[in-house]
């Protein structure tokens, strides 16, 4: 990959050849970020592609995807590298019955006895790789904090080692879902960007590319009844894209032509995913009126 | 970036430099004065960021400045309307754009290569109508003259014109005002603050207070100019969050329902990690990987780590519904029912002269109108006078066992009750048993010294003010529930 050769239209192009639609701001935004070399903070509600931005980078560039899963009780130890304490113990004990050479201190503390975990594994690759650290919202602030040296120098600091630098700055995407405020000192870090839930048109697109089995008119109604379903203030939890997909993959596997008030009922549990919302789209919305919003397409 | 790949910020002469920046430098004070937390390293970002993109594209410009500049996504909205109304003429009478001359002090390889961006056709966003103007702008930017810089910026004389007609310049105004009350009492942050101004600007038509510090020369008229923009694009669906719980409309109720069950949602998970909360990283659990180990001879090969236990969040409410209160006791009962739908061990309470235990109605599955309903019907306390100490004296009398040391008590009330001496030694008594009380006090602060009692009893609690989601949602992220050490 050659920095120096992006443009924005490339990097729009590039995301939209691997299947990611999307609008040329968040191009920009994403473009900016490879050139700045700087971490892309992602926000948005759970399933609008957040994470899929890291993947669709890794397939466009043609990058190792290297993931670091967040969560509550997350530290150094799992995310950056641990010692290898089984091994240093059988060194120790071979070196006592006199099976070893010399043994040191420094030699214990080496690379031999270094357990990569994926933020060390991202700054010692040979290669550029994209790292993503999804859901970094679900971790404590002290973990957070941590993440400062890394994502502003790209560099750890290993107390037995020194310093490491990364060898190839890796592409870094950071995933929020805004389950709790991320600290000034790691947005100040990242670039920001917000992905809100698509338009009808966009929806429309992204469902044909990702389900080309599903007519256009189907496509559409969904979006369309999607839409009118997030509109509704009293849902609890919003449709997200990726359950888009799925509703329209799920017509298409019971070979439904158009969204109609029976098909909706039997499949609203694709796209809603709890009882009170079930209830209020019900209630509120009304099927048979969803059904004939969605058909107005 | 323009065509050439060159920075137009690099290799420039110092003087230079400056000229080009401050109008940047400007917009950045003017998002500040607007509540947007922005840093030196990100306005550095914002300049670098506007360096490698296509400066006559006026919409990559830009994402650009939201990108590195805009954290947040509440602060997306001010953004807009402040780019908006600082990079654009506010009353249209733009000069026709001119061929940008090139600067004596502006590397000449620099402006050759903008200027040639700027005679093409360009496909993309900068093609038509303002689009173009933005990058004529953006050129004569470049060249920084300083009255193009002020063309390009704001009219300082038209938004003076604007808010003159509606009373005096910003900049001449004293620091208190109509609005300070109103907008300190209403919320702890900027943000809210600009919710609060724009509502009174808009109700008032009048100038609203400009906030402490943010007066910086001309700025203040482009924050006005922001203010008034965002109150003509109209409300966000947002509003709610910084709205008076006693000026919620019936028909908002189910909108602040859903926002106040995620709230609870999010307060249920910082509670149950703080009690959960064993050790700040995994430990080695030495006893056993020494019982582990013993079949190796006492050899370490197998590590065990201690566990964390996971423990159930126990929660005790009890809300004010006396008169005093009758403007936020559904606010107070919102919460409790936010609270009951996503926590199961929680205790809810309501008094007014007496204390009267709600917890069985608050059934899971029932809407918030049901709750309200039943609630309305079976308690006896609605709309009486207040009698915190009787409250609290029938709570330790009937309801002690509730108080442990894993209790959070959260108290909604605006600590106007008779007796409030006893009812001060009462709350010194449940402080001793449970392991916080947190008092979410609907009044604004500034009235607090009025009742001297409220000092009583912030010694044996927290007490935040708190009326609108917005500022319980700061209560519970910042203040309510920190972490455990």
């Amino acid at each position: 990959m050659n920095l120096k050769e992006l443009t924005v239209e490339r990097v729009h192009g590039l995301l939209e050849e691997h299947g990611y639609i999307c609008e040329r701001e968040l191009a920009v935004t994403v473009y900016l970020a490879l050139k700045l070399e700087k971490p892309l903070l992602v926000e948005g509600a759970p399933g609008v592609g957040k994470t899929e931005v890291a993947k669709v980078l890794s397939r466009a560039f043609n990058c190792e995807l290297i993931r670091l899963q967040c969560y509550e009780g997350l530290d150094e130890n799992k995310a950056l590298y641990e010692w290898n304490y089984q091994k240093q113990l059988l060194k120790i004990q071979m070196h006592k019955e006199g099976m070893g050479g010399d043994l040191s201190e420094s030699d214990l503390f080496s690379n031999d006895y270094l357990l990569e975990r994926p933020l060390l594994r991202a700054l010692r690759s040979g290669q550029k790789t994209v790292l993503l650290i999804d859901e970094v919202d679900k971790v404590e602030e002290e973990f957070e904090a941590f993440l400062f040296e890394l994502l502003s120098d790209f560099q750890v600091s290993i107390p037995e080692m020194g310093t490491l630098s990364a060898a190839n700055i890796p592409i870094a995407v950071l995933t929020s879902n805004k389950e709790r405020e991320l600290s000034d000192g790691l947005k100040r870090r990242c670039l920001y960007l917000y992905i809100d839930y698509p338009s009808v048109e966009k929806e429309v697109r992204i469902i044909t590319t990702k389900v080309p089995e599903a007519a256009p008119k189907l496509a559409r109604e969904v979006a369309l009844a999607v839409s009118l379903i997030r509109s509704n203030r009293s849902i609890w939890k919003k449709p997200s894209i990726s359950e888009s997909i799925d509703w329209a993959r799920a017509l298409v596997a019971l070979g439904a032509k158009t969204l109609d008030q029976e098909t909706i009922k039997q499949t609203l549990g694709v796209v809603l995913k709890n009882k009170e919302d079930m209830e209020t789209v019900t209630r509120e919305v009304g099927l048979k009126a969803l059904a004939a919003a969605a058909q107005r397409a | 970036m323009n065509k050439t790949g060159k920075n137009p910020f690099c290799a420039a002469p110092n003087s230079y430099l400056r000229e080009t920046v401050r109008p940047f430098v400007r917009f950045v004070h003017v998002l500040r004065g607007l509540g947007v937390r922005v840093s030196v390293a990100e306005t550095v970002d914002a300049l670098n960021a506007l360096a490698h993109i296509d400066l006559l594209d006026r919409r990559q410009a830009k994402v650009a400045l939201a990108s590195t500049l805009v954290k947040n996504s509440h602060d997306r909205r001010t953004f807009e309307a402040a780019f908006e109304t600082f990079f654009t003429p506010p009353d249209g009478d733009t000069p026709p754009p001119e061929k940008p001359p090139s600067s004596p002090a502006c590397p000449a390889e620099n402006v050759d290569g903008v200027d040639g961006d700027a005679g093409g056709e360009k496909e993309g966003y900068g093609t038509k109508g303002n689009e173009r103007d933005w990058g004529k702008e953006i050129l004569d930017l470049l060249a920084h003259t300083v009255e193009k810089n002020e063309r390009l910026s704001i009219k300082p004389g038209w938004i003076k014109r604007q808010l003159a007609e509606q009373g005096a310049p910003l900049s001449q105004r004293g620091t208190e005002g109509p609005l300070l009350p109103q907008a300190r009492a209403a919320s702890h942050s900027a943000s809210a603050w600009l919710k609060q101004a724009v509502k009174y600007f808009g109700q008032k038509k009048k100038p609203f207070l400009a906030p402490a510090g943010a007066a910086l020369g001309g700025e203040d008229d482009v924050i006005g100019a922001v203010t008034q923009r965002i109150w003509e694009e109209g409300g966000d669906s947002e509003d709610l969050l910084y709205e008076n719980m006693k000026n919620i409309a019936a028909e908002d109720l189910p909108r602040v329902t859903v926002l106040l069950k995620r709230l609870s949602r999010h307060l249920a998970t910082r509670i149950s990690r703080r009690y959960t909360r064993q050790h700040q990283k995994v430990r080695l659990d030495i006893r056993r990987t020494i019982r582990v180990n013993t079949s190796y001879g006492g050899v370490l090969l197998k590590l065990k780590y201690q566990a964390r236990r996971a423990q159930k969040p126990r929660l005790v409410l009890i809300c004010d519904v006396s008169g005093s209160m009758s403007y936020y006791a559904v606010f107070a009962i919102l919460f409790v029912y936010g609270l009951a739908s996503v926590v199961k061990n929680i205790e809810g309470f309501i008094f007014a002269e007496n204390l009267e235990r709600v917890t069985p109605h608050l059934k899971k599955g029932n809407s918030f109108v049901q709750t309200m309903s039943v609630l309305v019907e079976k308690c006896s306390q609605w709309g009486g006078g207040t009698n915190l100490a009787a409250a609290l004296s029938e709570f330790l009398k009937d309801h002690r066992r509730l108080l442990t040391p894993a209790t959070t008590v959260i108290l909604v009330s605006d600590a106007q009750t008779i007796l409030p001496e006893k009812a001060v030694n009462y709350l010194r008594e449940m402080r001793s048993l449970a392991k916080d009380i947190v008092w979410l006090n609907p009044l604004p602060s500034e009235e607090w010294k009025f009742s001297p009692s409220i000092f009583d009893f912030m010694e044996h609690c927290r007490m935040h003010e708190c009326s609108s989601i917005d500022q319980l949602n700061k209560i519970i992220t910042g203040h309510m529930l920190p972490r455990a050490r």
